[in-house]
């Protein structure tokens, strides 16, 4: 019999409005496969076992609510959600003992939608990185295989997600942090389009290119709950007021009238032979059943990784200057005046990826450089930008892989930061351009390890992305559940 | 040595008065218990977003149009980066390219009766940070950040000003202007009106500057006034040994009366100044542009001659522009009734005096202008007397109360009717018999005590004038005879 943390996150709501079972007996299921993997997996920096299981009991008292999204479902937060009361880190000794006094408006919306806030997962630090091994706090396992990587930033919610422990997850994407984990560990991560869920209350990394959204095992999960957050925010001026659409309500395409974009640039690089292998068998599937392949050229994709790394870094700099060990957060115990109060408490509570970036950044903003390197890269995104637009001119979606090596050993690439940031070149021009992007499984490789492919929409074109999603689930041999 | 002249530009600090902060909705009232004027957005939590107060936006607009400047439809916040541990953000949010304002100008009248235009170069809106408070004895550096994020317009001249006294007329002349304007409050105790004064000196007539010093914040205009004079003598001394002035950041101490070096162009900061990516750019539409245009009052010579048209003394309508608020109540009233010197001597005497004694502005005075215009009305039909209206003022303006209603159920209108006053004088005449002989025997000055007795009778009520009237006649009906008699 299937266990209650195996149903997909569709499965458990329909149950739960039925009374199959009830919401305590979901949570203590989820609750149980955490304490039984996260030995193993580290996916999560708080689990909320108490609070989740009151809720519980009380959501049990009430009766079902079906006019509520996410009934009695179980949810995990990556560590930049502000939960008021909650221990809040950025994955950063900088903030090691800060509490927020307010609450992230994704975390308000899912709790209105009647969501279990069950635990707040690993992440590196600020969402610099991708896997999850600049956390300051813990190591979190690929569930696939415990030797590598689970890939980054929301790492916790993509190794968490597929070993079970939740059935959907909210992460962050600032240049593939929820794509490229879900694609490393074998599970679906979808990056709505930038203003299309408020960003209030999430921690900041690259404000013009911070975007939170869902990770699940199943497509269908994705789109409830990204039906259950998106919308506008009078308090974040960046959100969007262009109509949401019913993300949870999806009809599968008839593949014969689909055409997906193939971009050159993203599939004639270099892959590892597994991958590779995977990502044929894909595109030959797709034919099989009809989808039409357009082959485009996007020319100005060489230049993202450079152009990301240019604006990301400024951004970042500036708002991490808040962390300054005057208001909150680590203060060093040692300093003689008002700079070395700040330099020693900045240099004990940041890692080295994360002021290797704020130098960076600080560096391209600087009098007399502003103008070659943020300016230009200014310049670059605009061109990027045409770029998709071009691409989708005469197609329905772009397609693309998410990442040329699947999840690597631990440590592979911690010292060398130039050819970490190369291997995002597939997923930072979508945050470039805007656009929303869906990753999900393609197939397992002869190693065992899962590979992923993204499709890339219009701006606010999510249904039509997730409608195709559900399409290629279906095409794309389905992966077993990860063995812990 | 050559003569030097001072080449003097101004950078004014101005809160924007609105009840709520720039970029959250927490209160900007002074004095409040340190940080409780707060929230996640003003303290810099992490998380938090900023969202643009349309208010402000229409007051740094309103201001822009006043001072004759080109509002832009479109202008952008950019993030001002330094540390310091009354910025929460560690930055401040300001605006670089493009500014709410560019360019515009104020006139201002020289002493000599010539008149001199000193021209704008900016006006953009950034929040304000908030304050460090030093306690010597503890040892301590504390922050409090009610402050921060309260909205700011930076008003930015061009080097067009030449003296200490230009200088301070100008700021004298732009207070009072977007004080009247309601863009700010103005109050300069509070920090609401502050002044950074670069400052140079230049051969006479030369057009190539010289190197310039800032003196910062100065938040009175004598100040500002010292703080210059200060520092074109040391400038100027400098110049007179052959040295020369370096670009530093100054202090003034106005205790000591001098100025002092705060830091170098080397020790300068570089803001690192970028598009703030938290906020679109701000908007302002035609139909709100349009909207403001027509709010603007007229200027202080317009203002004059409108209300010297309606009939005041221009002395008259000089002090009632000096007053903020009055000028708005006087036309309001106006409209009501055109009886404009009437309406002037009341605010004058009456209205003025008590909204200062109670620190309000006319505007927010309980008795708004159509009761002062109908105090006028009963003034000059004669319903109410001058005595009468000043003694029940205070209760009128205490209550709002409409004089004309208080009449018509208080009974207090002055009696004019000879019928309804004649059996008092009758009354009066009879008890003081001897002082109306005094009286009819040529000793003029003994009627007013025989009138003030009918007031008595009357409970006040008698038209005082009516009254002697009617006592002269009927005392000499009464006892021509006898006195005659009796001589």
């Amino acid at each position: 019999m299937t266990k209650l943390h195996e149903l997909s996150l569709e499965e458990a709501r329909a149950g739960l409005l039925k009374k199959d079972f009830k919401v305590l007996e979901l949570a203590e299921s989820v609750l149980s496969r955490i304490e039984e993997v996260e030995p193993k997996i580290r996916a999560c920096l708080e689990v909320f076992g108490e609070e989740t299981r009151k809720a519980a009991a009380a959501m049990d008292e009430a009766g079902p609510d079906p006019s509520k999204k996410l009934w009695g479902v179980p949810v995990s937060v990556k560590d930049v959600f502000l939960v008021k009361g909650a221990p809040t880190t950025a994955g950063s000794r900088i903030l090691e003992n800060y509490v927020p006094g307010y609450e992230a408006t994704v975390v308000e919306k899912l709790r209105e939608e009647g969501a279990l806030i069950v635990a707040k997962t690993n992440l590196d630090e600020f969402a610099m990185g991708s896997s999850t091994e600049f956390s300051a706090y813990a190591t979190t396992k690929n569930p696939r295989n415990l030797e590598r990587v689970p890939g980054g930033s929301s790492g916790g919610a993509a190794a968490g997600v597929t070993a079970g422990e939740f059935p959907g997850a909210f992460g962050t994407d600032t240049g593939g942090s929820i794509r490229q984990p879900a694609a490393l560990c074998g599970c679906v991560g979808l990056k709505p389009t930038y203003g299309r869920v408020s960003r209030y209350g999430i921690i900041a990394y690259g404000s013009s290119l911070d975007q939170a959204g869902p990770l699940a095992r199943k497509v269908k999960d994705t789109g409830i709950l990204l039906a259950s957050v998106a919308g506008p925010d009078p308090r974040d001026s960046t959100s969007s007021s262009v109509k949401t659409d019913d993300y949870a309500d999806l009809a599968e395409p008839d593949p014969g009238k689909l055409t997906f974009a193939i971009p050159k640039e993203f599939w004639e690089g270099t892959f590892d032979p597994n991958v590779k292998k995977v990502l044929d068998r894909a595109l030959d599937l797709l034919k099989e059943n009809g989808v039409a392949l357009k082959p485009v050229s996007m020319p100005r994709i060489g230049y993202s990784v450079a152009t990301y790394y240019v604006l990301a870094a400024s951004e970042a700099s500036t708002n991490l200057a808040r962390y300054d060990g005057v208001r909150y957060g680590h203060r060093a115990k040692k300093y003689d005046d008002l700079l070395s109060l700040y330099v020693n408490s900045r240099t004990e509570g940041f890692g080295k990826e994360v002021k290797r970036r704020i130098l960076l950044g600080t560096f391209a903003l600087s009098s007399g450089y502003y103008d070659a390197y943020f300016k230009k890269a200014a310049k670059v995104r605009r061109l990027i930008r045409e770029d998709f637009e071009k691409a989708l001119e005469g197609a329905d979606l772009i397609l693309a892989p998410v990442s040329s090596i699947p999840a690597w050993p631990f440590g592979a690439f911690t010292d060398d930061p130039l050819t970490q940031y190369q291997l995002d070149v597939m997923t930072l021009p979508l945050n470039l351009a805007g656009g929303p992007g869906l990753s999900l499984p393609a197939g397992l490789g002869d190693d065992g390890l899962p590979v992923g492919v993204q499709l890339f929409g219009k701006p606010f074109g999510e249904k039509k992305l997730l409608e195709a999603g559900l399409l290629l689930e279906k095409i794309f041999p389905a992966l077993p559940a990860a063995v812990v | 040595m050559e003569t030097m002249e001072p080449v003097i530009g101004l950078e004014i600090h101005a809160q924007l008065n609105t009840r709520t902060k720039l970029f959250c909705a927490c209160p900007t009232e002074f004095g409040a218990v340190p940080n409780t004027n707060v929230c996640e957005v003003c303290t810099g939590q992490p998380g938090a977003l900023p969202r643009m107060n349309g208010k402000a936006l229409e007051l740094a607009a309103k201001a822009g149009l006043a001072l004759g400047s080109a509002v832009n439809r479109e202008s952008l916040f950019s993030r001002k980066n330094y540390f310091y541990p009354d910025l929460p953000n560690g930055f401040q949010t300001s605006q670089l390219d493009p500014p709410i304002c560019q360019g515009g100008s104020l006139t201002l009248e020289l002493g000599d009766g010539t008149e001199k235009t000193v021209r704008l170069n900016r006006i953009h809106m950034e929040d304000d940070a908030g304050k460090c408070l030093h306690d010597e004895k503890r040892g301590l550096s504390l922050v409090d950040l009610n402050r921060a994020g309260t909205p700011l317009i930076e008003i930015v001249t061009e080097p067009d000003l030449s003296s200490a006294s230009e200088a301070v007329n100008f700021l004298k002349k732009l207070h009072a202007l977007l004080v009247r304007l309601g863009v700010t409050k103005g109050r300069m105790e509070e920090g609401e009106f502050r002044c950074d004064v670069n400052i140079s000196l230049k051969p006479k007539g030369s057009p190539v500057l010289g190197t310039r010093a800032e003196i910062k914040n100065l938040n009175s205009f004598k100040f500002v006034g010292q703080a210059i004079e200060y520092e074109i003598e040391r400038q100027t001394g400098v110049y007179g040994r052959g040295g020369s002035v370096s670009q530093e950041t100054l202090h003034f101490d106005s205790e000591k009366g001098e100025t002092r070096s705060l830091r170098s162009k080397e020790e300068a900061h570089d803001y690192r100044y970028f598009p703030q990516p938290d906020l679109p750019p701000v908007e302002i539409s035609g139909e709100l542009l349009a909207r403001l245009r027509e709010t603007l009052p007229p200027t202080p010579e317009e203002a004059k001659k409108r209300l010297v048209a309606l009939g005041l003394k221009p002395r008259q309508a000089e002090l009632l522009l000096e007053r903020p608020g009055a000028p708005e109540y006087f036309h309001e009233a106006h409209k009501i009734d055109d009886d404009a010197p009437r309406i002037y001597s009341l605010m004058e005497e009456l209205f003025l005096p008590a909204c200062q004694k109670e620190g309000l502005d006319p505007s927010d005075s309980l008795f708004a202008p159509p009761k002062l215009a109908a105090l006028a009305k009963l003034l000059r039909d004669g319903t109410v007397g001058r005595r009468k209206a000043q003694e029940l003022f205070p209760d009128f303006f205490a209550k709002g109360s409409d004089p004309s209603e208080a009449v018509r159920s208080g009974n207090l209108s002055q009696i004019t009717d000879p019928s309804e006053l004649l059996p008092m004088v009758e009354k009066v005449a009879g008890a003081f018999e001897k002082e109306a002989k005094k009286f009819l025997s040529g000793e003029e000055k003994i009627l007013s005590f025989l009138v003030g007795q009918v007031m008595k009778e009357s409970r006040g009520r008698a038209c005082p004038k009516t009254s002697a009237e009617l006592m002269k006649n009927h005392v000499k009906e009464r006892f021509a005879g006898a006195a005659k008699e009796t001589v």
